[in-house]
């Protein structure tokens, strides 16, 4: 443990320090911020206190953390907390998918669309929630079992304090109490006497207020959330919805304060099936899971099954990952896969009878990204692509930093006689210059030569093809293949830190900076030698996730 | 991304709520139009845009005049030739000639590739030859395009008039993207459902329909006072930084455009939107419709004139309509078919599906349908104009070829209705010069965005520019 925080100082350090157009990392303009207020672990003056000798003699290049977050107090809702806060809200079955029109967050700027960047109310986003609480309170009032969901009674007073406690996520004061009443009076007014349309209005009312589409952190700096926010961010991250009335409770009765509390209504949330599909969605954006719909291989006779199965293989591998009490370890390393139809020609296995079932994949193939739904989104039509594997790896998987590509991208050139598919790209890439093919992607990707671009085991790869090196923040280190690359990935730091990275940005919202190493070096180790559970607990107890963050002016 | 969270979409529409909370019992289905997108708020004026395709081509030497220049109203009326039909529309029209389709010829099928290359301004998709019915565009439709700007998430208003189950080849004109044809509505009784709601037949909205929409205003701005107020409270407290509390301006910045456009809605009747004009006792009579042989006129009018009654409602800002299946069945009743030839052997000047001859009678039919369908044009652009759509609007019409038999992509006729805002020509027949249309329908686009502020020049396949000879 201490090697690898060691080493991942090291690497923080070492990052500015790079002149290629890969791994060169400015430090961000937000770094300065101390998300971490009270961590024991140091902050920025940690990352300077670093052995410099090591720093530079490492090769290390480190994980990017290049961002500028906002440390926002008021971070709205995303559209799919929007649609489960308001089906729990308002006693929904399920979701009424009330937010299927909502304008989506832009995507590409950052890691996640949960980052507090891309979630605000412009004109837009308030007519789609004006729009969706109008249909919210009509589908909850619409008929007397609905609205005796909502709240068992018929007063206008517990009606506003009870919906309104869920709404808010607290309690209302007794001056918002008031409000909401006169609004359930006016809905009276407007369409007549009667309960129904005095809540009508109320729950339109409370579902476009900023106290509940803003998920708030509104005390003073450095010092831990008040029970009921940080059950709010607890639920939101963990559920991807509002508190329970339970949760709720608990915050009201203190519960939360302690770290102990906290992690243990963690480990509560861990074990219910909404926290599955919030790590689905954690997943299947860091791994870009929405390729598989769309994926197409020309030429190839179209498989009508494919796309769907390649995709929940892909969430079934980390629903096990998560359910099964395994780590980071496993998704590098695990022989085990999901193969349905379509899957079994590729893997050679006997198809199941039906849907998808978990298979040993053998020794050949470790890990996620030895597996087809990788291999065949990262590919060429029927042929590998090394630089795509690599670019995503370097990218996804170990946080490397990468320059912009050229304007115009040359197209790879045919296959000269007696040439391999190394060679060829080669051939290309060493006229781009610098070191993002030569050191960082292209050996990534290169290792993955034995397998062609429908993820199916070539017969006939030499060595050569896929031997290579590259330079881990636990120094350069050489691979023969994909196999070994991902047990060195796996036993070192890297692939840990930038997993714990991406981890803490989806469930801060926030970009992940120099100024959280702190935060990093103590998640690392857990994920090295832990389960993804534990690593979420670690998160949990972390005073980057309890402690309100200093902000920026 | 994250469909796992989102589960599968199901839209509940806002009928429902005025029926649950306002205690209106009456179906309103006109205000699920209202405006979300705050079309009406924007500082420019919205503009919209039809997007038609005939098929079978023209008998070019007989449609447009023969020289370009200015249109008059007198002069179109001496002319011979069938756009003398447009005569009463000339000072809001625009003819163009020299637009080309981006494929100087056709896979294995023409017909279809033609069509999907009218508003996409690309070749379709490659498919196996033997299968040339079955391509489908490359592209977003122009159409499509336009609502994915200004309504995302919507589709356009797609219309058919023809046999949309011929089991061959039907409709491939408006695409949400490669491969993706946009839902159409081929019954104009269908439409009028979803529209009916809007307006009494005098002209003025319905007292269950004004009744229900001051309701909603005025409970919205109930809450929009509550919302900007706490919204005030919470950018008051000194903990938030300066960019929280520019987000929660932003936020009550979006309050006073939803309320712009709650203005807006009350002059939807002054804009033209009411049920007036509207042939009821016409489209009642299709409520068990059938496609025929012979009604596809009576349908691309009432199409039109709900088309119209759309626009000026703001229910959408894009439409597209395919005047007539791919190989077109339509007998039209014109003298010289009294062989009852339908239109695609017309076209062909050949009974036939598959090969083209010179039969000079079929040529005249051809002509004389050419008048025809321009005088459902004309009788269509009525219903704009009835509307005061010419400066909100455009409608764009043009053909699936240039000419008859020989199929040609080069040259196909198009016809603008309306300036788009003061955006474009009007009045005017002008030679393009044999562009791609990718041009054309970059400047339709622009002028359809323009509220946005976006000016388009990359839609489709060509030179990425406007067509500059026809902006204003």
């Amino acid at each position: 443990v201490e090697q690898a925080r060691r080493w991942l100082r090291i690497g923080l350090l070492a990052l500015p320090c790079l002149g290629a157009a890969c791994g060169q990392v400015e430090r961000p303009a937000g770094a300065s911020g101390n998300p971490s207020a009270g961590s024991n672990s140091g902050g920025e003056n940690g990352v300077a206190g670093a052995p410099s000798a090591g720093a530079t003699g490492s090769g290390g290049d480190g994980i990017e953390l290049a961002g500028a977050p906002i440390y926002a107090r008021v971070i709205r809702l995303t559209n799919s907390q929007w649609e489960r806060a308001v089906a729990d809200i308002l006693r929904f079955d399920a979701p009424a998918n009330l937010s299927a029109q909502f304008q989506s967050p832009v995507v590409g700027t950052t890691d996640f669309s949960n980052n507090e960047h891309v979630l605000f109310v412009d004109g837009r986003a308030f007519a789609d929630f004006e729009a969706g609480a109008e249909a919210a309170a009509a589908l909850a009032t619409g008929s007397v079992a609905a609205l005796a969901k909502v709240h068992d009674g018929d007063d206008a007073a517990g009606f506003v304090r009870s919906v309104g406690r869920r709404a808010f996520r607290r309690p209302l004061t007794p001056e918002e109490e008031a409000t909401y009443q006169g609004i359930f009076a006016r809905g009276e007014e407007l369409y007549g006497t009667g309960f129904v349309n005095g809540a009508a209005l109320v729950v339109r009312a409370l579902l476009q207020s900023p106290h509940f589409l803003y998920r708030s952190e509104l005390g003073p700096g450095g010092k831990p959330l008040n029970g009921y926010e940080v059950a709010s961010k607890l639920s939101f991250w963990l559920l991807g919805t509002t508190p329970s009335d339970a949760l709720l409770d608990a915050a009201e009765a203190g519960e939360l304060d302690s770290v102990d509390g906290l992690e243990s209504r963690a480990r509560e949330m861990l074990e219910n099936r909404a926290a599955v599909d919030v790590l689905r969605d954690f997943h299947g954006q860091l791994l870009r899971f929405e390729r598989f719909a769309s994926l197409a291989k020309p030429g190839v006779p179209a498989d009508p099954h494919l796309n769907a199965e390649l995709e929940q293989a892909s969430l079934l591998f980390f629903d096990r990952i998560l359910e099964g009490g395994h780590g980071v370890r496993e998704i590098l390393t695990s022989q085990v896969g999901f193969v349905g139809l379509s899957l079994a020609e590729v893997y050679g296995l006997e198809p199941p009878a039906s849907g998808l079932v978990e298979r040993e994949l053998g020794p050949a193939r470790r890990g996620f990204f030895m597996q087809a739904p990788f291999l065949m989104a990262h590919a060429n039509g029927e042929e590998s692509s090394p630089v795509q594997r690599g670019l995503r790896l370097h990218l996804d998987v170990l946080c490397g930093k990468i320059g912009a590509p050229p304007a115009e991208l040359p197209l790879l050139p045919p296959s000269e006689p007696g040439q391999t598919n190394r060679e060829r790209v080669e051939q290309l890439t060493a006229s781009c210059g610098g070191d993002c093919h030569g050191k960082y992607m292209d050996p990534l990707g290169f290792a993955f030569e034995a397998f062609d671009g429908m993820g199916r085991q070539r017969d006939d790869v030499e060595a050569a093809e896929t031997a290579g090196s590259y330079p881990f923040v636990d120094g350069t280190q050489q691979f023969a293949d994909a196999g070994e690359l991902m047990q060195l990935m796996a036993d070192g730091t890297q692939a840990h830190a930038c997993y714990a990275k991406k981890l803490s940005s989806y469930a801060l919202q926030r970009d992940i900076v120099a100024a959280d190493w702190p935060l990093l070096e103590s998640l690392t180790p857990v994920s090295q030698e832990q389960s993804l559970k534990e690593l979420i607990v670690a998160l949990v107890r972390d005073p980057a996730f309890r402690l309100r963050s200093e902000g920026t002016p | 991304m994250s469909r796992s969270l989102t589960g599968q979409k199901r839209r509940v529409n806002r009928r429902a709520f005025l029926r649950g909370a306002a205690g209106v019992s009456v179906a309103l289905p006109f205000l699920e139009s209202l405006p979300q997108r705050s079309a009406w708020a924007a500082t420019e004026e919205p503009v919209f845009g039809l997007f038609i395709s005939a098929v079978g081509g023209v008998v070019a030497a007989d449609f447009f005049p023969d020289a370009t220049g200015p249109l008059t109203q007198a002069a179109l009326r001496a002319s011979d030739k069938a756009v003398k039909e447009l005569a009463d529309h000339a000072d809001n029209l625009l003819f163009l000639s020299g637009i080309n389709w981006p494929a100087d010829t056709g896979g294995s099928d023409s017909h279809v590739d033609a069509l999907c290359m009218a508003l996409t301004a690309k070749p379709p998709l490659p498919i196996e030859a033997s299968s040339g019915n079955e391509r489908m565009a490359a592209g977003p439709s122009a159409d499509a395009f336009i609502a994915s700007r200004l309504h995302p998430g919507r589709d356009p208003l797609a219309l058919y008039a023809g046999r949309v189950n011929n089991g061959y080849a039907a409709q491939r004109l408006s695409f949400r993207g490669p491969g993706e044809l946009t839902p159409v509505i081929d019954n104009p009784y269908t439409l009028y459902q979803q529209l009916v709601g809007l307006a009494s037949p005098d002209g003025g909205t319905t007292p269950e329909g004004e009744e229900a929409a001051q309701l909603l205003l005025e409970s919205r701005k109930s809450v929009h006072d509550l919302v900007r107020e706490e919204l005030t409270a919470l950018m008051g407290n000194s903990r938030l930084s300066a960019t929280d509390k520019q987000r929660l301006m932003q936020h009550f910045d979006g309050i006073r455009e939803a309320e712009k456009t709650l203005s807006g809605m009350g002059d939807a009747a002054a804009r033209g939107c009411t049920r007036a004009g509207l042939d009821v006792t016409r489209l009642e009579a299709l409520k068990d419709y059938v496609a025929s042989s012979s009604n596809t006129e009576q349908i691309v009018e009432l199409h039109l004139s709900l088309v119209a009654l759309a626009f000026a409602c703001n229910h959408g800002r894009a439409a597209s309509l395919q005047w007539g299946d791919p190989y077109d069945s339509t007998i039209y009743d014109v003298p010289s078919n009294e062989r009852r030839w339908k239109l695609a052997h017309i076209s062909h000047r050949a009974q036939s599906d598959s090969s083209v001859g010179d039969d000079a009678l079929a040529a005249q039919a051809h002509a004389e349908i050419d008048v025809v369908r321009m005088r459902t044009l004309a009788a269509g652009l009525e219903h704009f104009k009835a509307r005061g759509l010419e400066q909100r609007c455009f409608v764009m019409w043009t053909n699936q070829f240039a000419d008859g038999p020989f199929h040609s992509f080069h040259d196909v006729p198009h016809i603008i209705w309306g300036s788009a805002g003061g955006y474009l020509k009007q009045g005017a027949y002008l030679d393009a010069g044999g562009v791609t249309n990718n041009q054309l329908l970059n400047t339709l686009i622009t002028a359809a965005i323009r509220d946005t502020g976006e000016i388009v020049t990359d839609f489709g396949q060509g030179s990425p520019k406007l067509l500059d000879d026809i902006v204003a």
